[in-house]
């Protein structure tokens, strides 16, 4: 009953059968793009019940005397303490951001993956559909996958699960996400390393326009030993605005108003900064070793998840 | 320096729009605007660019309250245009009367030699108008008149060239003489009060010696000749005309008439010069009923006579034409027109005891069985009122009954207690004043009449004293409503005819067929023919025929009747005391149908005027012993009105700001 009615919200909210086998199709594509080197396991470096040699460490009281290595002690004379690389399962976490500036796109009392009158979705909507491609891939994998979402800190959270028989629970997780507050990275993924004690793949799906700023917030991620990657959302209209005249601008998040006359030069300087912002996120990124997608909401989520799969860094 | 004058909206006017739009297109910079608000994801990104374009503030600043300037001069330019500003006359500037002949010998037309086929000499006239008018110059004031019977202005002083062409255009020859006096009497109520008063007179010079006298003093008369390129235009060999188409009644029997032609022949070339032939048609009712081929001498006119003509409304018309089809100079004056009038049979009561002078009189002035007058006789015994009432006259001698007929009447000597209050008498009056303009005593002579006695009148309401002595009235005319509702005429003579030398004079039959006539409704003027150029006054009551009851009244009471004009228009015409009154400036037939009355009236109208027929055509006119000059030929200055730069100012002030906007410089 409770897949059921997660299956009927999940319809109501866009994500219906159509959705779903072109997530079927992302798996297959994806299976055989990563042939080879992908599988669904993967190995940590903690000392566990493996099978595989990795390291000694010094014995200490209590250690399990099975795992002596006794042709040492006598070479050596030490009490060393075999190590095994333990197989354990990769976790996926997906940070989508749902600040009032993913509201961008939507039409009002539509669902997020309502296409508007041009035919895009949201940037929420389209969030959305990236994080469930993903997520749909890892419960294939039989990775296990949680969903969170944030703005000025986190705000719900679907727990780790695993299985593709889980996907209707993300698919209802995600419906009922709803864009509001001022985004704050650092404040979110702040709460989410203090809660979150097993480490995994940790991506971030944000327009990152944060006022305090993206870069704390993603090394955060990164000290805690997090593999941070980030799928910046971009509404083509926001890039190149076409808006000419006296206007009065006014931030979605913070409600700052700005009187200003836009003329096609002062659009092309603002489009020139747009990308610059960026470009520095993508610098940033790739810099620390931390995965970067850009995602235009004009282009097809399924392309942009493959691509994604491509680079790495995301879901092995 | 040349002063701005405003011919459109008053300058209090002006400014008080300009103030007030100024005010408000202030007030719409001043007041903040109230911008459309655009949600944005992210304007920190916004700040940075803006804060870049800050550096420009003060420019925009700038740009802001150089666009609220362009908006006041804009607004400026237009407010003024609504004022329709001029440029000032210099003293250079004239004032024009542009004088074009539209009389009847303007219609004569042109050879082909000297322009297009059938071009009139009007129609050159207004060539050389319009010419003139594309060369004045900036400050020239012009006004077109149209000189006919009745100059009039086409319309106002104007500087504008398409407006006075428009007046040009409208200008339309008529069958009528020129009046050049009355034109010139016209310009210079125009003109007066104004800078260099000038007329400029476009004709062919046909003009009578008596309205040549001269020009009103300080007005400035210029004569621009009908001419062709090589010189003075010289149309056909000269001009056949009808000069006059009258008809007359006999004086004998006023039911026939007979009909009076006066033909000329006017040599292009001026007098002298070989005799014409001419063929002279008459028609009546459409069909030729004389053709006569003549010889005129050169510039005299030669008269022929129908005599005996019969029948009331026949429509009779004379044309003239040259031998071989050759073509006159002025085929208008080839035809006239004329109607025999009705005229109906008078039945007359003589009321006498016996009284020669007057049945001899009466026997003279048409008695008898062909003629008009059927005249009884009665003792004033036998009188009977009823009996009276079914003739058209009654003349009662030496008695008087106390109720006037229900018919016309005549009173010889009446009595007291009569229809004409007597006052008192007058032993051996002698005639000191007589009204010869009445019709009763036209050709009439009184002033050596001896009497033994007479009375005198009291005179009642609409009677009028036609004889009497040191204003003691002798002779009176009544006209009053009879018991029969219609309308009747009656005279009364104050003395006896046996005791007076009156009967022994001609002025007696005479005075008889006036009163006759008078009592009938004739009026021998015009007789079934008007001169255009000329107000008509026809007599409605005519249109009843006499001895119909009631038609007078009705005509009396008439304040308008339809008249078909000869184009075939149908124009509403005013009636005035029983009479329809109209300007005939068209020959041909009229049929005047006044409402409530049964039978149409008609009339005819020819031109009838010999210096129209001449069809002079002279380079050159003297006018006050001067001969006029040409007008001067201007060279043409800038337009005079000033609002289609302001508005080609304000467009291009428009023009330039959306370039800009467009380029990016002003936003």
């Amino acid at each position: 009953m409770d897949t059921q009615a997660s299956s009927q919200k999940a319809t109501q909210a866009g994500f219906d059968q159509e959705f779903l086998k072109k997530l079927e199709y992302l798996h297959i594509v994806a299976k055989k793009v990563f042939a080879g080197r992908s599988r669904a396991d993967r190995r940590t470096r903690r000392a566990g019940a493996g099978i595989e040699f990795a390291d000694h460490r010094d014995y200490s009281a209590g250690d399990d005397l099975r795992y002596l290595d006794w042709a040492v002690y006598g070479r050596m004379n030490r009490l060393l303490l075999r190590q095994f690389e333990q197989e354990e399962d990769l976790h996926i976490y997906l940070l989508i951001d749902t600040s009032t500036s993913m509201r961008l796109g939507a039409t009002a009392g539509q669902p997020l993956l309502t296409p508007g009158p041009d035919g895009r979705v949201a940037k929420l909507g389209y969030a959305a559909q990236v994080a469930a491609a993903l997520a749909y891939v890892g419960l294939s994998n039989l990775d296990r996958v949680a969903l969170y979402s944030f703005a000025d800190g986190l705000r719900e959270q679907l727990p780790s699960a695993r299985g593709k028989g889980r996907i209707f629970k993300v698919f209802e997780f995600l419906a009922e996400l709803t864009p509001a507050g001022q985004t704050d990275l650092l404040a979110s993924v702040r709460e989410f390393v203090q809660r979150i004690k097993r480490r995994g793949v940790a991506i971030v799906i944000s327009d990152f326009y944060d006022h305090a700023g993206y870069e704390e917030g993603l090394n955060l991620l990164r000290y805690h030993r997090f593999e941070p990657a980030a799928i910046q959302i971009i509404d083509p209209r926001e890039a190149r605005p076409t808006l000419r005249g006296d206007i009065e601008i006014i931030d979605m998040e913070t409600g700052e108003l700005r009187p200003v006359t836009l003329s096609a030069a002062l659009c092309a300087a603002y489009e020139r900064e747009h990308a610059a912002y960026c470009q520095a996120l993508c610098s940033f990124c790739t810099a620390r070793g931390v995965g970067y997608i850009r995602a235009d909401t004009d282009q097809p989520f399924d392309e942009l998840v493959l691509r994604a799969l491509r680079q790495g860094g995301f879901v092995r | 320096m040349t002063p701005i004058t405003l011919l459109g909206l008053p300058a209090g006017q002006l400014f008080a729009v300009l103030g007030a739009g100024a005010a408000l297109l202030t007030v719409l910079y001043v007041l903040k605007q109230q911008r459309r608000r655009v949600e944005v994801p992210f304007a920190r990104l916004w700040q940075q660019v803006l804060r870049q374009s800050d550096a420009t503030s003060l420019w925009r600043k700038l740009l802001r309250w150089l666009s609220l300037l362009i908006q006041l001069v804009l607004l400026a330019l237009l407010v003024t245009a609504l004022g329709d500003p001029r440029l000032g006359r210099g003293k250079a500037g004239r004032s024009l009367v542009l004088l074009i002949d539209a009389s009847a010998s303007m219609q004569a037309v042109l050879p082909a030699a000297a322009g297009p086929a059938g071009l009139t000499r009007l129609g050159r006239a207004k060539e050389q108008a319009r010419a003139l008018i594309a060369g004045l110059s900036g400050d020239d004031l012009a006004v077109v008149v149209a000189l006919d019977g009745q100059p009039a202005p086409q319309g106002g002083l104007s500087y504008d060239e398409r407006e006075l062409i428009a007046q040009v255009d409208a200008v339309t020859a008529r069958d009528t003489p020129a009046d050049l006096q009355a034109a010139l009497l016209l310009a210079e109520a125009l003109l007066a009060g104004r800078e260099n008063p000038t007329v400029i007179l476009f004709s062919d010079g046909g003009f009578e010696e008596g309205a040549l006298s001269g020009a009103p003093p300080g007005l400035q008369v210029r004569f621009q000749p009908v001419t062709t390129e090589t010189g003075p235009a010289v149309g056909a060999a000269g001009n056949a005309a009808i000069t006059a188409f009258s008809v007359r009644r006999y004086r004998r029997n006023r039911l026939s008439y007979e009909v009076l032609i006066s033909l000329g022949w006017f040599p292009a070339a001026g007098p002298g010069g070989e005799r014409q032939k001419v063929v002279l048609e008459l028609v009546q009712e459409g069909e030729t009923v004389d053709v006569q081929e003549l010889e005129l001498a050169p510039g005299v006119q030669e008269e022929r006579l129908y005599p005996n003509l019969s029948g009331a409304g026949v429509r009779l018309e004379a044309r003239l034409r040259l031998p071989g089809g050759a073509g006159d100079l002025l085929p208008l004056d080839d035809r006239a027109y004329a109607v025999l009038p009705e005229r109906k049979r008078q039945r007359v009561l003589i009321v006498t005891r016996g009284n020669l002078f007057l049945e001899g009189a009466l026997l003279a002035a048409g008695a008898g069985e062909e003629n008009h007058l059927a005249i009884d006789k009665v003792t004033p015994a036998a009188y009977d009122a009823e009996r009276a009432a079914r003739y058209d006259v009654v003349v009662f001698d030496a008695f008087t009954p106390p109720v006037a007929p229900d018919a016309h009447a005549l009173y010889l000597d009446p009595q007291r207690d009569g229809p004409f209050a007597i006052e008192t008498d007058l032993k051996r009056p002698l005639i000191t004043d007589a009204e010869s303009a009445h019709p009763v005593l036209r050709w009439v002579s009184l002033g050596d009449v001896n009497m033994t006695r007479s009375s005198v009148f009291k005179l009642a309401p609409g009677d009028r004293a036609l004889a009497s002595m040191l204003k003691q009235p002798l002779i009176v005319a009544r006209e009053q409503v009879g018991p029969g509702g219609a309308n009747r005429r009656s005279v009364a003579v104050g003395f006896d005819l046996r005791q007076s030398d009156l009967p022994l004079r001609v002025a007696f039959p005479v005075l008889l067929m006036n009163s006759m006539d008078w009592f009938a409704g004739d009026v021998d003027d015009d007789l079934g023919s008007y001169r255009t150029g000329r107000t008509w006054r026809v007599p409605l009551a005519a249109a009843r025929g006499k001895g119909a009851r009631g038609g007078a009244t009705e005509a009396l009471q008439l304040t308008q009747a339809d008249l078909t004009l000869p184009g075939g228009e149908v124009v509403p015409v005013p009636v005035h005391e029983g009479h329809a009154l109209y300007y005939g400036q068209r020959v041909g037939f009229y049929n005047l149908r006044p409402a409530g009355l049964a039978a149409p009236l008609q009339w005819a109208a020819n031109l009838a005027d010999v210096t129209e027929s001449t069809a002079a055509l002279r380079p050159t006119l003297r006018l006050g012993g001067a001969t006029l000059s040409p007008p001067d030929a201007s060279q043409r200055a800038i337009r005079r009105e000033l609002w289609p730069y302001l508005l080609l100012l304000a467009l291009s002030i428009l023009a330039l700001e959306w370039w800009s906007y467009h380029r990016r410089w002003t936003v």
